[in-house]
């Protein structure tokens, strides 16, 4: 039986934002000496939609995210933004919103004034700051120097400087890293929030179980090459009820590191 | 481009090492006039006079040098001690927008340094003397041009800073290249070379050259040092555009 894919798209369809980008990796390759660590990857995250970046550690997910935001350079292929690489899009914090680590701010700097630092750039105004201070639940905290930051919190505050520019696209490498249940339950519910804004939102995870309840699409990774990406009700449909988590080991188990793109004709 | 400085100069500004730094500059800017104008007749000294008002402008100008070229290492290799250069280049992706931002703020923090330690020095000079009642003329005896030309060094050395910064990305690598090429390699140079007046085409002795009120033989003129001290920042400057397009 192959599930069709396209029509559960559909169903699932919701309204999108007017400014979400196209994101396109096209044959991206990294390698680290003797290390591939992502191996002509193609795929493109549906627009509007919550998709999931699964794979093991080391598989490839932050080094693929962190060639879309050009911060490292691929050997070859391309990730591009709306037919752009990063480094020319002309306002990109108004465009994606990106979060890669959570200690990337100064330690001495106050929460605000490490966002205050990033609008600047964009033009954004301090109000807009106060704003994603509040929606991530760091007003309180937002004068206190962010070494004094707990994990839980410097993650709530990369969060808050990806939306710093109310983008449309969203990219966010293991943001539930770090964080407490009461963490991941709030993170949760704002990825959901994003998504039913319009948002497309790509997120990276290893809580498999916590993304399932998150995502519409997922792809998934091993040894820096494509398994598969599928739409998350077509995956589940076709594997008569098995959970993300079941999924994921069983195509990484059998198709392993050197997989091709996964046939779903295989798993059914 | 104006945004990113004005970014650029928010991080500086949002961190305690400028109020700090220049906190210490200026309690040292106003200090060394008085102590040249305390120990002045002592000794060999020469005692005070009217001239003595530029001497005393220039007797900071060693520690605002160092301290501007510490802010500059630091917001540049900074970036990279607490990986802010991440959110930067989210930010800007193009490193060399970013790094001439940073070379624009630390040039208006040095001249804002420059400006501030010409005014509590001469202040303090001016006041010591006042005290042996001695003529202050703030527009004779050199006095204008270490005052104009202080501002511009402190720019320099805010270049500087960030060049270096941007070339080694590693705040302790940066300060103590910065150190030992003050103190180690300038003092080892001319003695290798069996040559003592190569000091003066050295940065340090560019900079004396710069300073000093009054010609010396053997030095460069002024405009020279100067010329000179351009050159090194330019190179420094080249050499961090040329590698600050390394991966992160």
């Amino acid at each position: 039986m192959v599930h069709n894919f396209e029509e559960s798209r559909e169903i699932a369809a919701i309204p999108t934002r007017e400014d979400i980008v196209q994101i396109e990796l096209n044959g991206l390759t990294k390698r680290y000496g003797s290390v591939m660590a992502v191996e002509d990857l193609t795929f493109s995250p549906a627009p509007g939609r919550v998709t999931g970046f699964v794979g093991a550690n080391g598989a490839g997910k932050s080094t693929t995210m962190r060639m879309l935001l050009g911060l490292t350079r691929p050997d070859s292929g391309t990730a591009t933004i709306d037919g752009k690489v990063y480094a020319e899009l002309r306002d990109p914090l108004r465009s994606i919103g990106a979060m890669v680590d959570a200690n990337v701010f100064h330690p001495r700097r106050s929460g605000r004034n490490a966002l205050r630092v990033l609008a600047r750039v964009a033009q954004i105004p301090d109000r807009r700051v106060d704003q994603v201070l509040a929606l991530v639940g760091l007003s309180d905290a937002a004068r206190r120097r962010v070494g004094g930051y707990s994990m839980g919190m410097r993650q709530r505050l990369a969060l808050a400087a990806a939306l710093l520019g109310d983008p449309g696209t969203i990219v966010l490498d293991e943001p539930a890293n770090g964080l407490d249940p009461h963490g991941v339950h709030w993170l949760r519910g704002l990825i959901r929030e994003l998504a039913s804004e319009g948002r497309t939102v790509f997120v990276s995870s290893h809580l498999l179980a916590e993304l399932a309840q998150t995502i519409d699409d997922v792809v998934i990774i091993a040894g820096g090459r494509l398994v598969t990406h599928e739409p998350m009700a077509g995956l589940l449909a076709c594997t008569n009820g098995a959970s993300l988590e079941e999924i994921f080991l069983d195509l990484t188990r059998t198709v392993g590191a050197a997989s091709s793109h996964y046939d779903m004709e295989e798993l059914t | 481009m104006r945004s990113l400085i004005y970014s650029e100069l928010l991080k500086v500004r949002t961190t305690r090492m400028l109020a700090v730094t220049v906190g210490v500059v200026l309690v040292f800017a106003a200090a060394l006039p008085v102590f040249y104008g305390a120990v002045a007749g002592s000794g060999d000294l020469p005692p005070l006079a009217p001239e003595s008002l530029a001497d005393m402008l220039a007797a900071p100008s060693w520690l605002a040098g160092g301290a501007v070229l510490l802010i500059g290492l630091l917001a540049s290799a900074g970036e990279f001690r607490h990986r802010t250069v991440y959110t930067t280049r989210l930010a800007e992706p193009r490193p060399l927008r970013v790094l001439a931002a940073k070379l624009a703020a630390m040039t208006v923090i040095g001249l804002a340094v420059g400006v501030a330690v010409d005014i509590v020095a001469a202040g303090a000079g001016g006041a010591m003397l006042a005290r042996d009642g001695l003529a202050i003329e703030p527009f004779s005896h050199g006095v204008p041009k270490v005052a104009l030309v202080m501002p511009l060094v402190l720019a320099l050395y805010g270049v500087l800073g960030v060049a270096i910064g941007a070339v080694l990305r590693s705040t302790t690598a940066a300060v103590g290249a910065a150190l030992i090429w003050a103190f180690v390699v300038e003092a080892v140079i001319p003695v290798v070379a069996g040559n003592p007046d190569l000091v003066n085409w050295l940065p340090t002795g560019a900079v004396r050259e710069v300073l000093s009120t009054q010609p010396t033989p053997g030095q460069l003129a002024p405009l020279a040092a100067a010329a000179l001290l351009l050159g090194y920042a330019v190179a420094l400057v080249a050499a961090s555009a040329a590698l600050d397009q390394r991966e992160l």
